[in-house]
This record gives C-alpha cells, sequence and structure tokens, in this order.
C-alpha cells in the first residue's frame, strides 16, 4: 500500500459518468408477496431493492437537483441520482436531502423516493409495501417526524422499520447480533463507534466524530491549495476524491512515520507525482537538416540581393557617368554658343551660373572616381594629412577674404587633431587589450591552476557584488530593514542641508557652506537613495559574468556543471523543495552552464508545472480522525473515543476481540485495520485478545445486512414494524425499538418539536 | 455529456429524445423520460403519490434542529439523543504539527501563532504573502476573524 513508487499517476479529469440503474419492472409480482422493500438511505449513496433478492436493484448519488432550464424544456426539471452531474446548468441546484448524516431537506429526500419508486416501477395508486429504511444513529425526533409524515402521508406505505446502517451491515458479516462487537461506522460527513452486546446496539454509549470522508477531501484540498498556491488549473472535487481514494493510507506509528517522511529513502517511494492535464507547448520540430535546408535558401537569397544591389550600383555610375558627360560637354561647348543659349542650356539643366556649372563638375567628377575606385574594391587612396597653410601665417599679411579662409582652418585643424588623439587613445586601448588577452592566454598556458583559480575567483566576486545588490534592493522594499532605514536618513539629511527655513535659518548648525560636491564622491549620495537599480552597473556585471562563464565552459567545462550540481543539491536538499516537489531534479534561475533545450526537455518543463506531490499528505489526511485537532475540531480523537466507550460499557474487553469497520469514508482508507489494533493494544490490559476486521463489503452490506434481516428475523421484523395505525396514534417520531435500531423514549413532558 | 442509460432496456434505441408523456400504465412501465439526454424525472406520472399531500414544514439545517430539539423539554441525561452522542473534547495533550509542512513543530511564531518544523520552514513563513498565514491557521480553525 505504501509501494507506488515513483510512477506519475494521472489524474482522473471530469465527473464519473452517472451509473445506470438497473429499472424493475416487477413492482407489481414483489410487492404481491409483502416483500419488504429495503432502503440503504446512506448519505452519500442510497441504495434500495427488494428484501428476498441479494443485491439492491438500485444504486445512485442521495442528490437531487430541480431546476429550469429553457432550452430543454418549459417546465421545471427534476434530476435525481448521479444525472444530476450531466447537465451543467443544474449546477448550482444540486442538493443533498442530508445535513452531516441527518436528513433536513425533505424537498430533495421526496425527489429521491420518487425516484426509487419510479425506477423500482411502482404503477399502484400507492406504495403498498412494508418499507425497511436506515436512519443515521440517534436520529432526532424532528427528523424521523418528517421522515414518516412523507413515507405515511405522501406514498401511503402500510408500515416502516428503521434501523442504523452500520448495525445491519454487522448483522450481515456476524451471523446475529449476540456476539459481541465494537463497530467502528464512517460515513461521508460522519463517523461513530457503537458498541453491541447483550444482542443489541447500545446506543446510549455510542459517540460521533464529526468527521468523514468528506472532511478528508477537503483538508487535502486546502492542503494541496496552499502547497501550490500558483498551480495553473482548478483542482476539482473529483480529482481530490480520486487522490484520496488512491493515495492516503493510515501510518502505523504516525510520529515515527512522520518524522522521518522526507529522508531520501523515503521520499523515492513514498513521493506521489500526480500529473495534471496540461497544454502542449508548440515545438520546433524541424530536423538538422531542414535548418540546413533554410539556411542554405537563405544564403541564396542573400547572394541574389547583394548581385541586385551591385548591378544597381553600376546603373547609378553609369548615370552619373552620362550626367558628367553632358556637363563637360556643356563646358566644352561654352566657347561655341552664345550667351543666351548658354543661359537657356544652364537653366535646363537646373543651374543658375557658370560657377555652379563647375562645382557640379567637379562634384559629379568626386562621386564618379569614388564609385569606381569602391567597384573596382580599392581602398579610396590616402590623401595624406590635410594642410592648413594659412593658420600660421599671421592675420595682417592676409586679405580679409584668407582671414575667414584662415578662420575656418583654424577650425578644421582642432577638429582633425582631435580626431587623430582620440584614434591614437584607441588602438593604444585595443593593443592593451591584446596584451591582457596574450598575457592571459600565457598563464593559461603555463600556469593553468593557477589561471583557473583566479578566474574562478573573479567569478564569484563579480557573482557575490550581483547578489549583494539584489540582496540589498529586496530589502530595499522592506520598509523596515536596516537598508531602508538608511535610505530614509539620507533622504532627511539631504532635505535638511539645502532647504532653508523661512526667516534665512538654516536648519544645519553650521551657517557656513558643507562643501557639499566639492568632492564628485558626494554625489554618489543620489545614487544610493535611488531605490531603482543603476542599470548600467548592473548590465556590466552581468557581461563580466558572461565572459567568465564562456572562458570557463572553454577550458574547464566540468567546472560549471558541479557548480551548477552543487546549486541544485542545496535545492533538493532543503524541506521545503523536497515538500513541494518530491526528487525531481531542481530546476535553476540561472544554470551557470548552458544547457541546450531539446523537444523532451520543453514538454517535461511544461508537464512539472502542471505536477503535484502527495507526500506527507498521504498520512497526514486521514489522520484527521486520530487527532480530530489537527482540522481544528475539538473532539476526542477515534481512539480516545473507543477508550471511553470501553470504559462506560464496563470495560467489556470482549468488545475489542470483535472491532468491526464498516462504511465509507475512513473505513476506506488501507492501513487503518492496522492502525486501529495497534492503538486499541496499547490502552488495553496486556494479552487481551484483539480483533479487527473490515466489512466483506463496506458499502453494500448495510444492504444487505437490512435485506437478511427483515427476511431472516421476522418476528423482530414485525414486532418492530411500525404501522400506519402506530403513526396515526403515536406521532411521526415514533419507533419500535428492535436490537439494530436506534432507542425510543416518548418525548419528555413539555417537549414538543414545534411547528413543523 | 453522457447519455443516461436509464429506460433503455424497455426501449431499447427509439427511447432516447421522446418527451414522455405516455400513461406508464399503458405498456411498459418506466418509458424512458429524457429530454436531450437528461433524465427528468418530472416528466413520469407517478401514480403511488398522494396527490393531497403538501407538506407544511420549512427546511431548517441540522444545528436548528438540534438546537431547537434540545431546547424543547427536559430530556433524560441517559437518552441516546443526537446531542449526547457527540464525542467529547480529547482529555489528552495535543501534539503539535507544522502548519505548513506537517511535520512535528516544536516552534510557533509569536507574531502569527503558526506552528513550524525548522528555521527552514521558518523562512519560507516570513517570504509568505499577508494573510496567508490565516489560510494555514484556518486550517486547523485557529485563524483570526476579524468582525
Amino acid at each position: 500500500m505504501t509501494e507506488e513508487g515513483n510512477g506519475v499517476y494521472e489524474v482522473v479529469d471530469g465527473s464519473p459518468e452517472p451509473e445506470s440503474a438497473r429499472p424493475s419492472f416487477d413492482f407489481a409480482t414483489m410487492g404481491r408477496g409483502g416483500v419488504p422493500l429495503v432502503i440503504d438511505n446512506g448519505s452519500d449513496r442510497c441504495r434500495a431493492g427488494w428484501a428476498t433478492e441479494q443485491d439492491p436493484r438500485l444504486e445512485f448519488e442521495s442528490l437531487a437537483a430541480r431546476y429550469r432550464n429553457r432550452k430543454l424544456s418549459a417546465d421545471q426539471i427534476l434530476l435525481v441520482g448521479g444525472s444530476v452531474h450531466s447537465d451543467p446548468m443544474a449546477k448550482a441546484s444540486i442538493r443533498s436531502p442530508f445535513d452531516s448524516g441527518v436528513v433536513t431537506n425533505f424537498d430533495a429526500m421526496e425527489s429521491i423516493l420518487d425516484y426509487v419508486f419510479t425506477v423500482l416501477g411502482c404503477v399502484d395508486e400507492r406504495v403498498d409495501q412494508p418499507i425497511v429504511m436506515t436512519e443515521a444513529v440517534c436520529t432526532p425526533y424532528t427528523s424521523r417526524r418528517n421522515m414518516s409524515e412523507l413515507l405515511f402521508e405522501c406514498y401511503n406505505v402500510p408500515s416502516v422499520v428503521y434501523g442504523i446502517d452500520s448495525v445491519w451491515s454487522y448483522y450481515k458479516n456476524t451471523g446475529s447480533l449476540a456476539t459481541d462487537g465494537l463497530i467502528v461506522a464512517s460515513g461521508a460527513t460522519a463517523s461513530h463507534v457503537i458498541p453491541i452486546y447483550d444482542a443489541r446496539a447500545h446506543t446510549e454509549h455510542c459517540k460521533r466524530i464529526n468527521l468523514g470522508g468528506t472532511s478528508m477531501d477537503e483538508y487535502l484540498l486546502k492542503l494541496l491549495q496552499l502547497k501550490y498556491p500558483a498551480f495553473p488549473v482548478k483542482i476539482s472535487e473529483w480529482q481530490t476524491r480520486d487522490l484520496v481514494h488512491n493515495f492516503v493510507y493510515a501510518a502505523e506509528d504516525y510520529d515515527k512515520e512522520l518524522g522521518c517522511y522526507l529522508a531520501s529513502e523515503n521520499l523515492a517511494h513514498k513521493d506521489v507525482t500526480v500529473q495534471f492535464q496540461f497544454p502542449m507547448p508548440t515545438l520546433d520540430e524541424r530536423t538538422e537538416e531542414d535548418i540546413q535546408r533554410v539556411a542554405d535558401r537563405r544564403r541564396e537569397q542573400m547572394k541574389k540581393m547583394h548581385e541586385m544591389a551591385a548591378r544597381k550600383r553600376q546603373e547609378k555610375i553609369e548615370q552619373r557617368v552620362q550626367e558628367l558627360e553632358e556637363l563637360t560637354a556643356l563646358r566644352e561647348g561654352r566657347e561655341e554658343m552664345d550667351a543666351d543659349s548658354f543661359a537657356q542650356q544652364l537653366q535646363d539643366l537646373g543651374l543658375e551660373s557658370e560657377r555652379e556649372l563647375y562645382d557640379a563638375i567637379a562634384s559629379a567628377q568626386q562621386v564618379v572616381d569614388r564609385a569606381q575606385t569602391k567597384e573596382l574594391g580599392l581602398e579610396p587612396e590616402e590623401k595624406g594629412p590635410p594642410t592648413f597653410p594659412l593658420v600660421d601665417v599671421p592675420d595682417d599679411e592676409l586679405t580679409s577674404e584668407q582671414r575667414q579662409e584662415k578662420r575656418k582652418q583654424v577650425l578644421l585643424r582642432a577638429g582633425h587633431e582631435a580626431r587623430e588623439r582620440a584614434r591614437v587613445e584607441r588602438e593604444k586601448e585595443k593593443a592593451r587589450l591584446e596584451e591582457v588577452a596574450r598575457l592571459d592566454d600565457e598563464r593559461r598556458l603555463n600556469h593553468f591552476d593557477e589561471w583557473l583559480a583566479d578566474l574562478k575567483a573573479r567569478r564569484s566576486e563579480t557573482l557575490a557584488r550581483i547578489e549583494e545588490r539584489r540582496a540589498h534592493h529586496r530589502e530595499l522594499n522592506d520598509r523596515r530593514s536596516h537598508a531602508s532605514q538608511v535610505r530614509m536618513r539620507n533622504i532627511a539629511d539631504l532635505a535638511a542641508g539645502e532647504s532653508a527655513a523661512p526667516g534665512g535659518k538654516r536648519r544645519r548648525r553650521s551657517t557656513d557652506d558643507d562643501n557639499f560636491g566639492a568632492e564628485d564622491d558626494d554625489w554618489n549620495i543620489y545614487r544610493d537613495i535611488s531605490k531603482k537599480e543603476d542599470a548600467e552597473v548592473v548590465e556590466e556585471d552581468e557581461a563580466e559574468l558572461e565572459g567568465y562563464n564562456r572562458q570557463l565552459s572553454l577550458h574547464a567545462p566540468d567546472y560549471l556543471e558541479s557548480l551548477d550540481r552543487a546549486a541544485r543539491a542545496g535545492i533538493e536538499n532543503t524541506i521545503m523543495y523536497r515538500f513541494t516537489d518530491g526528487c525531481e531534479q531542481a530546476i535553476l534561475d540561472k544554470p551557470a552552464a548552458q544547457q541546450k533545450a531539446d523537444n523532451a526537455a520543453i514538454v517535461a518543463r511544461v508537464a512539472r508545472e502542471y505536477q503535484l506531490h502527495l507526500n506527507v499528505e498521504r498520512i497526514r489526511v486521514p489522520e484527521i480522525i486520530f487527532r480530530p485537532g489537527l482540522v481544528g475540531l475539538d473532539q476526542a480523537g477515534l481512539l480516545e473515543t473507543i477508550d471511553g466507550i470501553l470504559r462506560r460499557t464496563g470495560s467489556r474487553l470482549s468488545l475489542v476481540n470483535n472491532v468491526f469497520v464498516t462504511g465509507g469514508g475512513f473505513s476506506q482508507v488501507p492501513g487503518i485495520l492496522g492502525r486501529l489494533e495497534r492503538d486499541i493494544r496499547s490502552t488495553v490490559p496486556a494479552g487481551t485478545p484483539i480483533m479487527v476486521r473490515r466489512a466483506a463489503d463496506p458499502l453494500r452490506d448495510a444492504w444487505r445486512g437490512a435485506a437478511l434481516w427483515s427476511t431472516r428475523e421476522a418476528d423482530a421484523f414485525r414486532s418492530s414494524s411500525i404501522t400506519r395505525q402506530d403513526y396515526l396514534e403515536f406521532g411521526g417520531e415514533y419507533l419500535r425499538e428492535h436490537g439494530a435500531g436506534n432507542r425510543y423514549r416518548t418525548m419528555p413532558r413539555g417537549a414538543s418539536l414545534g411547528p413543523q | 455529456m453522457p447519455p443516461s442509460k436509464r429506460g433503455r432496456k424497455s426501449r431499447p434505441s427509439s427511447a432516447v429524445d421522446t418527451p414522455a408523456s405516455q400513461d406508464p400504465r399503458e405498456g411498459e412501465p418506466l418509458t424512458s423520460f429524457k429530454t436531450a439526454g437528461i433524465s427528468n424525472l418530472n416528466e413520469v406520472a407517478k401514480p403511488f403519490k398522494n396527490t393531497e399531500y403538501a407538506s407544511s414544514r420549512r427546511w431548517r439545517n441540522l444545528k436548528q434542529v438540534v438546537a431547537q430539539e434540545q431546547a424543547s423539554g427536559d430530556w433524560p441525561v441517559d437518552f441516546p439523543a443526537y446531542w449526547a452522542a457527540d464525542a467529547p473534547p480529547s482529555l489528552l495533550p495535543q501534539k503539535k504539527y507544522c502548519d505548513i509542512t506537517g511535520l512535528p513543530a516544536p516552534y510557533t511564531d509569536p507574531k502569527t501563532n503558526v506552528r513550524y518544523h525548522s528555521a527552514e520552514v521558518y523562512r519560507v513563513l516570513r517570504a509568505l504573502p499577508q494573510g496567508t498565514e490565516q489560510q494555514y491557521l484556518a486550517l486547523r480553525n485557529a485563524s483570526v476573524t476579524l468582525k
């Protein structure tokens, strides 16, 4: 039961199909013999059938929905049983007749009984059958009164016998009520412990713990919601129920098992991975070949583009040459034509004067020359350093025009010199970097260990810096942290130092200037009080780290991986990680070693986001019946309750030799028998024989027991049948006692159940 | 929407989508009462019911029912009434378990009252978004509710 192993469990999706009822059409024939109609009215499921048969004809969820859906029908629709889930419109109207195991909603109860009699095929004017029906232990009189009223007045039944489901289940499994025993019965919302001796159920000593199967479901759901607050899908009640059904078990020794649950040797086989359905991520399905082909095609296209561009360039040059030729022809032909036609031609070319023509020819010539040299792949010829002949000539030796020219040259020379300086500077820097890289390489080749150690040290230094900045940033977000307080003090100081109070009185004591800003570092204060991270510095450090990582991955690839491994191990060894992620490999935010993500990894990554891990919950959830305090219920646990009952029944140790577990809820939990036996052994005197067993069929034996009892114990059946006469005479709450039923006293004097 | 199989025995294939207003007494007693795959019990005649029966009962939850019944008279001490069957509060010392992980919890955070297993869990507890600790406390019904 604890060996599910590491397999991934795929959780169910959606609600189960409503079970089909086997309709019966022999109501009349069955009924004529006066065969009792047995209804096990359980709070989770209702079972109904004929007492002479082995199994109930009908078994369905005790739910009814009365609602309207205009698309389907103009009138009200009534659904009963599992089919309430078949129409989403009905969801808000689903009602159970039960509140904590006791029938309180008799409208829903009426619908359910309608369904039972309809499907069993009753077509008479009345339900002319003796009814055998289960009711809750210690049912409140009000509930029974309403039930009897419904049965006798609405359906006109001739008689009814009420009994306790778990006691009938005991009867079925023990053969009689003569054997002493202790019933531990669990339902959807409550669990009971009922002692059996003197051939009857002693409900006066019975105790109820208000926890059942749904308590486990609810508890697990809450735990999971808190454990995975960012889980991408809603966990439905069906899924929770399914998980409880499949994976919880009772720990034999809770504290011992709990203490080492998350230890690695246990976790491997106790942790359960639950996979929810997840959307498939879009994947890059191309093969190497495809990628190659695409790259080839792109290269081809680039080549074509280049060719086209070259052709275009060629065309342009030709055009330019033609233009040049035109202009030159004009210049040449200047001599032969008169001034008017020349001016006309100039205008045609968009030029205004002869001077502009020369300028145009010069610039066109330049363009053509440059283009041609480029086309031929030649370097533009070095023009040599530009000369500034006028700069050094004194002003008074120059004409005014030359002086203007000189001023221009001075500016040009300054620009030229600045550029030169920058270029030299750049070259020096490049040379220095090359030198550094060369030395680094040399050192790497000659003293590899030293080099590597140094690199690692520098890397961790940078990393520490980044980390420190992050921590500082985080701290700033907390108003009460030290960093925040320092910042606030700085702001206050700055404000106090700079703002003068009215009246010219400075707040600071010193009236003279505090020399703020005299040193460059003073200005750092503004950077310090800024809450934003300095993007430049961050980028610089990131780039540095990147560089170190590149070097390391080139020359010492194992190192980065070992770093990752260590980081992962650090995460995986924490209790919280094991608790939420089981034995999965940790995913690092920023792995040092680059990993290539293949498709399988991408899918696995997405799948993991839709995974839950059940570990401690597997024993924590069913433990609530032994420690109701876990869910804040102020009641004694199962063992303490059993112990109390043993004491009050005069320490009948014969009871513990026949502990009978039946019903749903906790009775279904694996390991509950062993746990009960171990716990009981710890409270009774040593050597007391103890036997704990489960009903052959914990869910259906109540019905079978009731059927068996009503046919086999004919006398008891007859004497405990409440007839219509009784109902009219003694009231709806009236009960005829029998061994498997509740006790009855007439209502105490003055008691009234109020208006119904 | 899975079609209910109810009534299929009586009318194998034609049963689907026939709003049944037939008198169930004629022929088979249970014709399908389905509309578009939904089994509407209201469309079946229920001759066994007393048409004059109309209950005046009001729906009350169990707590109200029990409280009223308990207050309505002097019930004998030894009578097995619903309220008497409730298991009494535990007299045993309660072990404390970590609210977050469920592991044994030797510590309690004085600020939030959350029980925790170790320093590591405490760090997680500190980092919880505001209000979440109340949800953890609500698990064992110990949350502070503001009225």
